[in-house]
């Protein structure tokens, strides 16, 4: 059931992620072909420039709207499937809470993963297509590889992207239990606003928690005090230090959220 | 083993009691007119036994479990209000209906829409309340359930489609099934019930086989409902 919860949900906002992930390709494309003609091949024309331009801005804001929408539609999806008119479907199919709630997340997740994958499609197409000519494509390439061929660089990238994707994960993990708390039985009126008030209350919140568990991380101790004296290695272990401190918390903040979300689902589910 | 067993139910709404202390107990092989007047708890009562309202005191048993994913599979649910998103084609929901219901027949549930001239492609949100209604009563109907619980069926539709429904109820329910069903329309739907079940107060104020109260009253259910809640 827990397959069939995931395909469903993912079937229902397939349409639309898959027009704003098309949208958002083709102008990072884009950008990165008039870019080429632009820089690479000397083409001085003004509206080669002019359209490289318009790409560069496109798909910046294609992507900034598609990563806006995607919270927006995590929210309003969860909201509607669960506590809306098709709320008396959901609850009365054969799922349990935790099957309802993870699959849904999952779901969110898999988009929220397509999402992240264009943001790194628009900065490849941004350096790509801004990279100094007169260094030549052949250097930058072989920088790139140099840099992916180093263990400590490419740990700390993929340490980056564990980071990133567990943001969205926990992200998304907050909007539900935000929206639960808000669908409570004592609330029975307003409850979009307070959903929305309740979430920036828990990121509030949660900021000041990190604040003080970093001060326990020794890397984020390192990277305040450290002054123009330390190596380039000391640096890059405090940082890696840093990210795997924040994938530990986000993972234990999705936890905590998540839980709470299948619990009070569970016990006290109220469609007045 | 009842079908279903209810006991000691209490719920608040707010300030508001909307069950206290209800008990129930139906067996299969029968219609049930759940009735009684507007805030009565009808509903109420009908989405803690479908699983949509968890936060009450007391027990409710469906076929000897407690309300659960073994409930809902045992359960067939038709609200008062259409669950289908307005994006979605008949072949769609109906893709929904046989990935999670065991007991769905798929091919029934066409031929039921083909009867009501309905294309598979139509998109739900292109049709009337009325015809949405009435495809969300196919699809409930299309299970083999062992308790169809039906809220207001027939809110909102016109009379010559009420025999329809009332008709669909009929055939596609069995012995070994029953069906709870809740409506204002006593007039129209007391042919079909076995049995009536009046709540007043949050309880459960008269719960009699229909021919034993037509002798002993004397009167139609409909003339007896308006006598009771006068």
């Amino acid at each position: 059931m827990f397959g069939k919860v995931i395909k469903h949900e993912l079937r229902t906002s397939a349409a639309l992620y898959l027009v704003c992930f098309g949208i958002a390709f083709l102008f990072c494309i884009a950008t990165i072909f008039n870019g080429k003609m632009a820089l690479y091949e000397r083409v001085t024309d003004n509206f080669v420039v002019a359209t490289w331009m318009f790409f560069i801005i496109a798909s910046s804001i294609s992507v900034a709207v598609l990563v806006l929408m995607y919270s927006i539609d995590t929210a309003i999806r969860y909201d509607r499937s669960m506590y809306g008119r098709e709320g008396y479907l959901t609850f009365t199919l054969p799922v349990s809470s935790t099957q309802l709630v993870l699959g849904k997340m999952t779901a969110a997740m898999i988009w929220g993963i397509g999402a992240f994958i264009m943001c790194g499609l628009l900065c490849f197409s941004m350096l790509y297509s801004s990279v100094d000519p007169e260094a030549g494509i052949m250097t930058t390439w072989k920088l790139i590889r140099t840099m992916f061929s180093q263990w400590e660089i490419l740990s700390s990238i993929l340490l980056f992207i564990g980071f990133c994707l567990i943001c969205i994960l926990e992200m998304v993990a907050m909007i539900y239990f935000s929206i639960c708390i808000a669908y409570l039985p004592c609330f029975r009126k307003g409850n979009r606003i307070i959903a929305l008030v309740l979430f920036f209350v828990l990121t509030y919140i949660e900021d000041k928690i990190l604040d003080i568990l970093f001060l326990f991380n020794q890397g984020y101790q390192y990277i305040i005090v450290s002054d123009d004296a330390v190596s380039a290695m000391q640096l890059y272990n405090a940082f890696q230090e840093v990210e795997i401190w924040g994938i530990v918390l986000g993972i234990m903040f999705t936890a905590l959220y998540t839980s709470a979300t299948i619990y009070i689902t569970k016990k006290y589910t109220s469609l007045q | 083993m009842s079908l279903l067993e209810i006991k000691q139910l209490e719920h608040r709404y707010g300030n508001k009691m909307t069950l206290a202390g209800l008990n129930l107990t139906l067996e299969e092989g029968e219609i049930i007119g759940l009735l009684g007047p507007n805030g009565v708890g009808k509903t109420t009562l009908m989405k803690m036994i479908c699983g949509l309202i968890s936060n009450y005191e007391g027990s409710i048993l469906v076929d000897g479990n407690p309300i659960g994913i073994q409930t809902k599979s045992l359960v067939s649910y038709l609200p008062d209000q259409t669950y289908f998103r307005k994006s979605e084609n008949i072949r769609s929901a109906i893709g929904v209906f046989r990935d999670f219901y065991k007991d769905f027949d798929e091919k029934k549930a066409l031929e039921m829409a083909i009867d009501l001239q309905l294309d598979a492609k139509q998109k739900i949100g292109s049709m009337s309340k009325g015809m949405q209604e009435k495809l969300q009563l196919i699809f409930v109907m299309s299970r083999k359930a062992r308790l169809f619980v039906l809220d207001e069926p027939m809110g909102g539709i016109d009379p010559s489609t009420r025999d329809y429904i009332l008709t669909t109820i009929l055939n596609q329910y069995t012995e070994d099934s029953s069906v709870l069903l809740s409506t204002h329309l006593v007039h129209d739907t007391e042919q079909i019930f076995d049995r009536v079940v009046f709540l007043k107060q949050g309880r459960v104020f008269i719960n009699e086989q229909v021919d034993i109260l037509r002798a002993e009253t004397g009167m139609s259910m409909d003339q007896y409902f308006r006598e009771v809640y006068r």
